[in-house]
């Protein structure tokens, strides 16, 4: 991604007089960065620290709400090892995460690099684009229930007209991910207007740069948009990778889990875990070693990042 | 310069204001009594539960029940956090996964006080829940499993309509063979001639819930159990609640009479499916009622098939008090007044069935639900809802006596039913799967 | 922007692009167009099948039957008087973050900031109780205050994380010209990073607007009760646990997203707006 040539035209762009040397920088920059990061990290400390910390210790516990609580040390984690569905929802977790997370960001930078055009209607598109991630979830949901449906729903019929079989969707144990995958494309809104944001700081010297190179149009997204865009693609990928591990409305709204798991959740079971079976400690259990895999793979990513995302502002 | 003061200026009048609250609080020797009721359901729901509210307020001066609705949706996440926080309300809905674990740890107040130690001469049957020596009470209202069916299908495909009376329940053979007639491919043929496309049905027969109570009721029917009556086993292998559950699956895959289950309270449900004429015999909750009196078509209520009996479930929520209530006299009182028939507008709307025996025998008490709002329960009703509930519903089920049912049913008979849904696994292979798995889970009973 | 080119000029790919748009758009326009014809459905038309695209009767007394089955624009000023502070305040304090995690440097600056998004990945359903028990000890559960405060306090940590990756793409070098005429860092945000990430921002306030529009469990949670409760609570009352008002819940649900939508479209422009500033962006 980081080809030289992105460097080179990028250096190439006018730039007000800079000296060679180093500015010094501010002195006491400790005072300024407690005011400015003050407020977020008096935030993690006073509301949420505790209650962090709290819901490890009743990861300790037996706790059932209704109980008196006491310490069991590690059963918890030690029973979720042979916990069959804990390695279940774990694999389709890890099997709706792997499928979705690159759709939805293919599509959703499709769609930020379709809206980039000089399109009549720009707005309006931008507009219908956003439109699935505003609806209430309670309408989505009926509504994807409706589609889905085997027998009423519109999907089948739109299959049935063309002369395909029934599929069964959401109601299958195979069609189930799938089926969330697909449904997970129409509401990319929030990460196409990340997207889109990111694509207007692209400065239009450097597309001019390509052009007068005589650079096409893929030219212009190998060695400007997609260099450019890295820091956004990186935000997307983590932060994405983070919710699509812990996807939790659509087996709560639309599918309890089933059918027979396919779309057990990890997040699904530690909440049925803790509401339903009211087992606080457990579900906190199972949440924390979430927690901990989720971690992993988000800082992994973060910290490969420095090898294929480019920051205009200098690496630090 | 004189300067305003607004204190010298207010003086007088802050010493009137305080003459008059003394005063007031002396006239207001005792306080009513504050009790909270935690309830969820739809705006209409809560319209009703309301004005009831409102009446039982206005009846006894010295109660004030404050109604916190919680929409269904979050209602077990903010009671749960209302308990942890050592505040929970005094009278609330509470599901069975809460109500018998929680009563077990002491946090349901004991009704037997209050109920006497027999509350099941007064009550049915399947609606008196107890967990350990905790009597939890009773349901706030209760609604049977029954058929409900499209008259015009019936009419046009020349197929007598569902008996209404348990006497006369159709057999499963009968049943199966009425089915196919009512099931429609696009081309007009129906289920039992030559040329049907079971791909492009139209209209189907029959449709039925895919939670316990589309095929409880079956396997009962058939002299199977759920488990048993200790709690220690699991009994759905056995060859009666095998062969139900095999019929069931078959009516799917093998008469193609009904369409693949799906998710049971989302939708569609049985009145959307009836009125579009997509199905012909709706198989679902008598709670129904106050949905199908909304539509504008042809309807009726009548027994469900039987297998060998005719035989159904009652379904209920249990009502609770919460042992840290202040006030536990006056939190009965209203406990009492919440699932009166007279006092609550949603029995004769269609919505709720009581559950004190004498509104199913007494002829002016079953008169004052199901004739109370003209146009809402049918002419049947008092064979296919009254007398089914009361005379057909010998066994309480299994969510409200045996202990970890929610993990047992999650963990081991969901898993196995969606496969008999989906036609994935024969009854026998999946009911044999439930029983291995829940076999660690089973606790015996409450 | 500059003039759109005339339809005769289009290059094949502005062409690809329409026709690809307007596919799309047909998809994504299904769950709008599905829910304002079943607004003005009765109860038994909406469901069935083939799908009746035009309502027959048009059903216009879903609307007001919505609006006053619950207490609509009691609900509207709920939902705003939390929504309104926590937009503020999140634009705010996650730009002052965001902006003393990239732009300035100190001992431990990396490690905070992985701390702070490492609460993240914590699932919700553990720390639902405890954050309520924490609140019920200040005593201030009951009441909206839990919804708004943390946001004041940087809770975003997804919208630090958002303009933290904006700012790093602004040159150095412009802040290096205003530190050269002697600005301190809050005028270096304001005069520099802050006119370059206007369309950063606006994406800040949309999806935090949104996401308190929509919210559902923590007002829940921490509200007292149905006089105090918000738009997206409200639109659960029509859904029982066996019966649903679907005619009235879609006329409801069409109320509640028609204002965000337009709203949505107006603020298009600023995503639009070319900010010049010696000559590099725009």
């Amino acid at each position: 991604m980081l080809s030289a040539e992105a460097i080179e035209i990028a250096a190439a762009a006018p730039r007000p007089v800079a000296p060679a040397r180093h500015l010094p920088r501010h002195r006491g920059q400790l005072a300024w960065a407690a005011l400015f990061v003050g407020p977020a990290v008096f935030g993690f400390l006073f509301f949420k620290l505790v209650p962090i910390l709290a819901s490890f210790v009743i990861a300790l516990t037996n706790w059932t709400v209704a109980n008196t609580p006491s310490f069991v040390g590690s059963a918890n984690f030690e029973r979720l090892l042979a916990d069959r569905l804990f390695w279940k929802s774990l694999g389709v977790t890890a099997y709706y995460a792997a499928f979705s997370v690159p759709a939805s960001m293919a599509f959703a930078l499709l769609l930020a690099m379709l809206l980039n055009q000089k399109l009549p209607g720009q707005r309006l598109f931008r507009t219908i684009f956003y439109l699935p991630s505003v609806m209430p979830v309670i309408v989505t949901s009926v509504l994807w229930l409706w589609m889905f449906n085997p027998d009423l729903g519109l999907l089948n019929a739109l299959l049935a007209d063309i002369g395909l079989p029934k599929a069964h969707w959401i109601y299958s144990e195979g069609g189930a991910i799938p089926s969330l995958v697909f449904m997970s494309i129409w509401h990319v809104g929030p990460m196409m207007i990340i997207f889109l944001a990111g694509l207007q700081g692209v400065p239009r010297t450097l597309y001019e740069a390509v052009e007068i190179d005589g650079g096409g149009a893929l030219a212009r997204f190998r060695h400007v948009t997609l260099p450019m865009l890295t820091p956004t693609i990186l935000f997307n990928l983590v932060i994405s990778t983070i919710g699509a591990l812990q996807t939790f409305t659509q087996s709560y709204v639309m599918t309890d889990g089933g059918p027979n798991n396919a779309s057990l959740f990890m997040v699904f079971y530690i909440y049925r875990t803790a509401f339903k079976d009211t087992n606080m400690g457990y579900a906190s259990a199972l949440a924390w070693v979430l927690f901990v895999i989720i971690a992993a793979i988000s800082f992994l990513l973060l910290k490969t990042s420095n090898r294929w995302v480019y920051y205009e502002g200098g690496n630090r | 310069m004189r300067r305003f003061d607004p204190l010298a200026a207010l003086r007088p009048l802050i010493a009137a204001a305080t003459l008059a609250v003394a005063t007031a609080s002396l006239a207001h020797a005792a306080d009513p009594v504050e009790i909270r009721f935690a309830f969820w359901g739809s705006a209409f729901e809560k319209k009703d539960v309301e004005k009831a509210i409102a009446a039982f307020n206005a009846a006894h001066p010295d109660i004030r029940v404050v109604g916190q609705h919680i929409p269904n949706q979050g209602y077990v996440e903010k009671i749960t956090t209302q308990l942890a926080a050592g505040d929970p309300p005094d009278v609330a809905y509470l599901d069975q996964n809460q109500a018998f674990p929680w009563a077990a740890e002491g946090k349901i107040l004991d009704l037997k006080p209050y109920l006497g130690d027999n509350p099941e001469k007064t009550f049915l049957k399947s609606t008196v829940y107890r967990a350990g020596d905790t009597l939890i009470g009773t349901g706030l209202a209760t609604g049977v499993i029954l058929a409900y069916y499209n008259k015009d299908l019936f009419d046009a495909a020349g197929v007598p309509y569902p008996p209404a009376k348990a006497s006369e329940a159709w057999s499963w053979d009968q049943f199966v063979a009425y089915a196919k007639k009512l099931t429609k491919d696009r081309n007009g043929k129906t289920a039992d001639q030559e040329g049907f496309d079971p791909n492009a049905i139209d209209t189907y027969g029959v449709s039925f819930p895919t939670w316990w109570g589309g095929y409880l009721p079956f396997v009962y029917s058939n002299g199977g159990k759920f488990a048993s009556d200790d709690g220690k086993q699991l009994l759905l292998d056995q060859p009666e609640a095998v062969e139900a559950l095999q019929k069931l699956q078959d009516l799917i895959y093998v008469h193609h009479v009904a369409p693949t289950p799906t998710q049971s309270h989302n939708l569609p449900t049985a009145d959307i499916l009836l009125q579009s004429k997509k199905v012909a015999i709706g198989i679902d909750g008598m709670w129904k009622v106050t949905d199908f009196a909304n539509l504008r078509f042809n309807w009726g209520v009548g027994v469900l098939p039987k297998l060998k009996e005719p035989i159904t479930v009652v379904v209920s929520v249990p009502k609770v008090i919460f042992a840290a209530t202040k006030h536990p006299k006056e939190a009965f009182e209203f406990y009492s007044y919440i699932s009166d028939p007279t006092k609550v507008d949603l029995f004769k709307e269609g919505l709720w069935a009581p559950h004190e025996k004498e509104y199913f025998t007494d002829p002016a008490k079953i008169s004052a639900w199901i004739d109370g709002q003209p146009g809402v329960y049918p002419p049947e009703s008092r064979d296919a809802i009254v007398d089914y509930e009361l005379n057909h519903t010998p066994y309480q089920p299994p969510v409200y006596w045996l202990k970890n049912i929610n993990r047992i049913t999650d963990e081991a008979v969901t898993p196995a039913i969606d496969q008999i849904w989906n036609g994935t696994k024969s009854a026998k292979d999946a009911t044999a799967e439930a029983v291995k798995n829940a076999t660690p889970l089973l606790q015996g009973r409450w | 922007m500059s003039a759109r080119l005339p339809l005769k000029q289009w290059p094949a790919s502005l062409w690809l692009a329409f026709v690809l748009a307007v596919l799309f758009a047909l998809g994504m326009i299904l769950p709008l167009a599905w829910l304002v014809r079943s607004s003005l459905m009765e109860l038994g038309q909406i469901f069935i099948f083939p799908p009746q695209w035009i309502p027959d009767p048009f059903a216009w007394s879903n609307y007001p039957d919505a609006l006053t089955t619950i207490p609509f624009l009691h609900y509207l000023w709920n939902t705003l008087v939390i929504l309104v502070p926590t937009v503020i305040g999140t634009v705010l304090t996650t730009t002052m973050a965001a902006f003393g995690f990239s732009r300035l440097e100190w001992p431990g600056r990396d490690a905070v900031f992985n701390i702070l998004l490492a609460t993240l990945m914590l699932p919700f359903v553990t720390t639902l109780i405890p954050t309520f028990l924490w609140w019920s000890k200040m005593g201030l559960t009951n009441t909206p205050w839990p919804l708004v405060v943390p946001h004041w306090f940087g809770a975003d940590v997804f919208f630090i994380f958002l303009l933290r990756q904006f700012f790093r793409t602004i040159p150095r070098e412009l802040d290096d010209a205003a530190i050269l005429d002697g600005a301190n860092p809050l005028q270096v945000l304001w005069h520099v990073i802050v006119p370059l990430s206007k369309p950063a921002l606006i994406t800040v306030a949309i999806l935090s607007g949104l996401a308190s529009w929509n919210d559902f469990l923590d007002p829940l949670i921490y509200l007292q009760d149905s006089s105090q409760f918000t738009l997206a609570l409200g639109l659960s009352e029509f859904t029982g646990l066996y019966t649903s008002q679907w005619h009235l819940l879609m006329a409801a649900a069409t109320v509640v997203v028609v204002p965000v939508l337009v709203l949505f479209f107006l603020a298009q422009r600023y995503f639009v707006e070319s900010i010049t500033l010696s000559g590099i962006k725009g």
